[in-house]
């Protein structure tokens, strides 16, 4: 038993997407800055662009989708706090997670 | 009191008025709306109020008997008279335009074999039913489309009317909406037909009193521009596709990223297994 996790894309920009593949399958994850909230929402689609999870906010330290049953995927997203800091910066600088934070998909390989 | 609906021309047909011969029902309604919000008081609180437009209904009769010569009287603030206006038929005139001597003087006994001249009969044109045209006007003042130039495609128009109420005699009164600011529209008719309704146009006419807004180019603060809005107006970026190479906790080189996948691994394991 093993953890793995795979390194995902954080940027700068207000709205981006990205693929990528998690557990043998093909995703397209989708970022929006919400200014009102200063959060970004994560939408997850599978590779024909239809819907799995939409608007899921993106805050540190909390297992993202973990509480979605969904087929392929056993694991859940995280966003990781960059080195050792001990402040918050994503309630600070919210439009900044690139530079403070790490976005990954883990899961426990059997 | 009667009413007349007049229209301005555009693109579909020409401006003009139509007299109603009867109104059975003329209703005005004026109506609002609060805002609800529910609290734990068990009740509704209201913060807000807002004025709907206001609504008139008019159940109208236009004649298919040619009885209305009086409204040739009747003239809007331009001097027409209305489209269903119908002057009063003038007589009947029969003459000859035969005035040849040699027909007058010549006994009957020879011009019977000349050549006989019709007499010239002179009388108003033939007056039709009107009530399909009208129903046609009325139901384009509804829902005419026009053909806009600048998208290439037919659109329906916003055809305002106007309602002028008429006394007994025929003059007008009041003119509505009676301020330039706002326009009425026709937003349903009903047209009924039954076995009392004869050749009568009988109609139920909806009104709605509004207010057009009019789009507005103005220029942002440039403090404005700098970052919220011009956040908001990007298109969306594409990353393309994500590096997705699959790393152990156990022998990753980024031990602070892998310690904390670890913890949160464990943090989510119902059996706490670890930590």
């Amino acid at each position: 038993m093993a953890n793995i996790y795979v390194d995902l894309l954080l940027d700068d920009s207000p709205i981006y997407e990205f693929s990528a593949s998690l557990e043998g399958n093909s995703y397209i994850i989708e970022m929006i800055y919400n200014e009102r909230s200063q959060l970004y929402f994560m939408s997850l689609y599978d590779s024909n662009r239809n819907p799995i999870v939409l608007g899921t906010a993106l805050v540190p330290g909390y297992p993202i989708m973990f509480d979605y049953a969904l087929p392929n995927l056993t694991g859940f997203f995280l966003l990781i706090q960059k080195g050792t800091l001990e402040s918050e910066p994503y309630k600070e600088f919210p439009d900044k997670l690139k530079q403070y934070y790490d976005l990954v998909y883990t899961y426990v390989e059997e | 009191m009667s009413f007349a609906i007049g229209w301005e021309a555009d693109e579909i047909q020409s401006g003009g008025f139509l007299y109603f011969d009867a109104i059975l029902s003329w209703n005005r309604s004026f109506t609002g709306t609060t805002t609800k919000n529910p609290v734990d008081a068990g009740g509704n609180v209201t913060d807000h109020y807002i004025n709907n437009n206001p609504v008139f209904t008019m159940s109208a009769v236009i004649s298919g008997t040619d009885l209305s010569v009086s409204t040739n009287s009747l003239q809007n603030e331009l001097g027409d008279i209305p489209y269903n206006a119908r002057p009063a038929p003038s007589e009947v005139l029969v003459g000859s335009e035969d005035r040849s001597l040699l027909m007058r003087f010549v006994p009957s006994v020879i011009n019977q074999f000349l050549p006989d001249t019709l007499p010239d009969v002179i009388m108003d044109d033939f007056r039709g039913d009107t009530s399909e045209e009208i129903q046609d006007i009325l139901v384009n003042l509804q829902s005419g489309e026009g053909y806009n130039q600048i998208t290439g495609q037919f659109e329906t128009l916003i055809r305002p009317v106007v309602l002028y109420e008429t006394n007994g005699f025929l003059s007008l009164v009041r003119k509505l909406p009676a301020d330039n600011n706002s326009y009425l529209v026709i937003t349903s008719i009903n047209f009924r037909e039954d076995t009392e309704s004869g050749y009568a146009l009988y109609c139920d006419l909806t009104f709605e009193k509004v207010r057009f807004a009019n789009l507005k180019k103005v220029q942002l603060p440039p403090d404005l521009v700098q970052t919220p809005v011009k956040k908001k107006v990007t298109s969306k970026k594409s990353l393309g596709k994500c590096d997705s190479t699959q790393k152990n906790t156990s022998n990753s080189t980024d031990t602070s990223k892998s310690g904390k996948v670890d913890e949160a691994q464990s943090d989510v394991d119902p059996l706490r297994t670890t930590g």
